[in-house]
């Protein structure tokens, strides 16, 4: 752990992430205000003592809402990263250990899946299932599984043939033990470092769904869904537009920045 | 003889995208109960894919392979899974064949389990302490990780996990290789007390013909997928009769240039005697008829039409 | 004046709070043409010696001693009075030839461009030279290896270019390290024929770096046995190796199996060589492994003792050794 604190890229991404978990945190107990409570004699109000980052078009308070964003946004990513790397680590391992007719298959089906910008088959499936928390979260999730696989399945090819995985099967650990015990840890390192860059894609790609109005509907206090409704006073109440846009900045920056210092240390290592 | 291990006429062919690679020939090999047996020659002989199939990493083409005199031909994984614990083997880079991510403990008591699943952890705990003893490694190194290991303290390691199952052969695949000329006395020294201990059996693969020639009981010599001379060690050294073994141990004694030219690319071998491209004594009969391997005196075969010192021998 | 001579020579390496010493003070000569050989077990400092002799030192790596070159000291030369000496007077082989070649070239363009870089001739007349040098280092087919690619060809033909590319400029010296490592043992005899041929031919300097006992004996005139980042004893090679007086010499040839040894225990140096962590700076290095140490070799480095070329750092002399290794 100390190795990964020297790393400046991680070091930063740490501390803005975890200014940002500790609003989330305490926005399971307390909000400054309630997030959908409008008070219309106070909108669009500049931060003061009061609200600290002013108040939007129907008078509820921004912080509030910001931090029930960021709240949205980690359970999407969340869900997204979780269940990507679940489903993608299960077809990369299966298809990089054994290899052959199947690998070739799920490749392609991969690749074909790889080849759709996200946001793009995020909105299909939408189109399809119809839009929502849980809708949003399946299409994202869908959307985090090829990179995961494409991972896990570089590290099972990687270690397959190697010496450390022969001598196992030839002591008689079977395939599974041999995926999961013994593969598995070697390749954890990149596969953590992908999910963070993950988290930062799926933030991203749920402000962008929710800001065309296809993830989550409002009055849900999405970050996406705050920049697409302060886009129209962007000259009135120009922070309005700039605290969901540098919140969700961070948060991907924070994401990125974490998964590059690690991919770095890691790296390193070899 | 009492033979442990007994291959007969196997052979293994690799498809690859420039053509068929015929690794092994219709290779015979036995190997005895308690003896060390050498296995010698260049790289792309095919003693790796012996080993490899040997120890199951891999099926043959063709042939039979009885171990214990149970015929193990063509069995699959789940009927082999009894016989793995009896055959071992030791790899050449103890960097890479141990999984760094795992403790040393952890990887022992690993093997114990995959076997015996109704192993209490006492019992578990006892045996591992025991094998890291064995080896000459402290019990406490089953909680340290392979990265705070020296090379021969992980070639070590490496010995105690193929010894733990208790095996009857062990395939050691240049197991000195890696090591440094003072470890590597050390390791051999604990290869001898654990066949003398545990009457383990050894197959012995190295490019190191004085390590070869210190370690085994018998030589076998093996050139582009066959073997091509296989005999006691003192015969081998005293009166090798392939010119391929002469040329071979002359080079290592020596280190003079012995050979012309360099192994033929086994997708492309030559017709009849697999040697005769490169071979002094060749004759026009070496390039037509491909020689059998034939016994010159008990034990010591040759396969060679004219082998070296025939003549005294009659 | 000798060819090279490296004085009171040190390499360390800073880690963290410490300084951690690769090379001691070692003191080295090599005469012109003469084939000499540093020996010892990975991490002892030989491979980070020949790598600064061609400047090519780690850049965290400070080194403080002379490198006196042709009378001229090379220590600190800028990198571009480094690649004038480099491949031109001074050049090196490596273990595995793989790693050294490009593998998106032709072998003979890379060799051609050696002699581009340091000769001033023309491109045809530099050809004719690459040809003639493919021929002379043993590749019988140097036109269509010329256009080969390096995975095209066996590990011994690569060895063979890589001594070609070495050799194209006419160096005074030239490092092999581990040059047949890699190799099988008869591939391994050719390229060591050949390192020889090249010696007697052309007059080139080699400086060998390998812990293959057999091998130094066979090919070298003089030896440097290395310990733990010291030259321990020193000599000519044939002496060394059949009559070793430091302990660690000793432990080293009796250590090695052959047939003469069957079926009696291997004598065995006790221990590991320690890292450069592990390394203790008091004292004679091998100390720690030593079968016949005693107080005084924990807090004092023993000086240079022998006669006759024949040298070695012990506190103990050489019949000393003797009495105590044998009682």
């Amino acid at each position: 752990m100390a190795r990964y604190l020297k790393n400046l890229s991680f070091l930063i991404g740490v501390v803005i992430l975890s200014i940002m978990f500790a609003m989330l945190f305490i926005s399971f107990f307390h909000t400054p205000y309630d997030v959908t409570a409008m008070d219309l004699a106070h909108k669009l109000e500049r931060p003061s003592g009061e609200h600290l980052l002013g108040t939007d078009q129907f008078g509820r308070d921004i912080l509030s809402r910001v931090m029930k964003g960021i709240e949205v946004s980690f359970l999407i990513g969340l869900t997204a990263v979780a269940s990507g790397l679940l489903l993608g680590l299960a077809i990369g391992s299966v298809s990089g250990y054994f290899g052959g007719k199947l690998d070739e298959a799920v490749m392609k089906v991969i690749d074909t899946l790889m080849a759709f910008p996200g946001v793009l088959l995020a909105m299909m499936l939408i189109a399809v299932f119809g839009n929502g928390l849980l809708n949003t979260m399946t299409a994202l999730s869908v959307m985090a599984i090829p990179r995961f696989a494409r991972i896990a399945r570089s590290g099972y090819m990687e270690y397959r043939d190697s010496d450390f995985v022969k001598a196992e099967r030839i002591r008689g650990a079977g395939s599974f033990r041999i995926m999961y015990l013994h593969i598995l840890p070697n390749i954890m390192s990149e596969l953590v470092a992908t999910a963070s860059l993950s988290f930062a894609s799926a933030i991203m790609a749920e402000a962008g769904l929710s800001y065309l109005g296809l993830g989550m509907q409002p009055p849900s206090p999405s970050l996406g869904i705050m920049l697409s409704e302060a886009q129209d006073y962007m000259l009135r109440a120009p922070w309005y537009v700039l605290i969901p846009t540098v919140t969700i900045a961070l948060l991907v920056i924070a994401f990125n920045l974490i998964g590059d210092g690690l991919q770095e240390v890691s790296g390193g290592e070899r | 003889m009492d033979s442990l291990l007994k291959m007969e006429n196997i052979s293994k062919e690799y498809k690859t995208p420039y053509g068929r690679i015929k690794a092994l020939r219709e290779t015979s090999l036995e190997i005895e109960r308690g003896e060390i047996l050498g296995l010698v020659g260049e790289s792309g002989s095919g003693k790796s894919t012996l080993a490899n199939i040997i120890v199951r990493l891999i099926g043959s083409d063709g042939g039979r392979i009885v171990f214990n005199g149970e015929d193990i031909t063509g069995l699959s994984e789940r009927e082999f899974r009894k016989y793995r614990r009896e055959i071992q083997m030791v790899f050449q880079d103890p960097y890479s064949s141990i999984n760094p991510r795992k403790k040393i403990g952890y990887l022992l008591r690993e093997c114990l389990k995959i076997h015996d699943k109704h192993l209490s952890e006492d019992e578990a705990e006892r045996r591992v302490a025991e094998s890291l003893e064995e080896v000459g490694l402290d019990p406490s190194y089953a909680s340290r990780y392979p990265s705070n290991l020296s090379g021969g303290q992980r070639q070590r390691v490496a010995i105690a996990l193929s010894l733990i199952l208790r095996p009857r052969l062990i395939v050691l695949d240049e197991p000195v290789s890696a090591l440094d000329v003072s470890v590597e006395a050390q390791i051999l020294n604990l290869l001898m007390d654990l066949r003398e201990k545990h009457g383990l059996t050894y197959l012995f693969i190295s490019h190191d013909l004085n390590v070869v020639s210190y370690m085994a009981d018998r030589i076998a010599v093996m050139y582009l997928g066959s073997i091509v001379e296989i005999g006691r060690t003192e015969e081998i050294l005293g009166e090798m009769a392939h010119p391929y073994t002469k040329a071979l141990f002359k080079a290592s004694r020596d280190i003079s240039a012995t050979l012309s030219g360099e192994i033929p690319s086994p997708m492309n071998p030559p017709s009849g005697c697999p040697f005769n491209t490169r071979c002094a004594y060749r004759s026009e009969r070496c390039s037509l008829e491909c020689p059998e391997l034939r016994s010159l005196s008990e034990g010591h075969l040759v396969a060679c039409h004219y082998p070296l010192g025939e003549e005294e021998r009659k | 004046m000798s060819l090279l001579s490296l004085k009171d020579f040190s390499i360390s390496f800073k880690e963290g709070q410490r300084v951690l010493n690769a090379v001691s003070d070692i003191a080295l000569d090599i005469e012109r043409s003469e084939m000499v050989a540093l020996v010892g077990e990975s991490g002892c400092g030989k491979s980070v010696t020949a790598l600064s002799l061609m400047g090519l030192e780690n850049e965290r790596a400070i080194t403080s001693g002379e490198i006196l070159f042709e009378g001229k000291n090379i220590a600190s030369l800028s990198e571009s009075e480094w690649n004038k000496i480099r491949g031109e007077s001074i050049s090196m082989i490596f273990q595995e030839p793989m790693t050294a070649l490009n593998p998106l070239l032709p072998t003979g363009s890379q060799v051609l461009e050696m002699v581009l870089t340091h000769q001033r001739v023309a491109r045809t007349e530099a050809k004719e030279m690459v040809l003639d040098m493919f021929k002379s280092v043993g590749l019988a087919d140097e036109k269509r290896i010329y256009k080969s690619y390096p995975h095209q060809l066996s590990g011994g033909q690569r060895q063979r270019i890589m001594i070609a590319m070495a050799l194209i400029n006419n160096p005074s010296l030239l490092i092999a390290d581990e040059p047949t490592t890699a190799l099988d043992v008869t591939i391994q005899a050719e390229i060591i024929e050949l390192i020889k041929k090249m010696n007697e031919e052309k007059g080139t300097a080699v400086l060998l770096i390998s812990h293959n006992l057999s091998l130094v004996k066979g090919l070298t005139d003089r030896s440097y046995i290395m310990y733990s980042g010291r030259i321990v004893e020193e000599g000519r090679s044939d002496d060394i190796l059949s009559h070793p007086i430091h302990p660690y010499t000793r432990g080293l040839i009796a250590s090695i199996p052959n047939v003469k040894n069957r079926g009696r225990r291997l004598y065995s140096i006790p221990g590991s060589v320690p890292s450069l962590e592990e390394r203790s700076e008091q004292g004679c290095p091998f100390s720690p492994r030593c079968a016949i140490c005693s107080e005084h070799c924990f807090s004092e480095i023993p000086e240079k003792r022998g006669h006759d070329g024949h040298t070695y750092s012990c506190f103990y002399s050489e019949s000393e050794i003797e009495e105590r290794m044998n009682g």
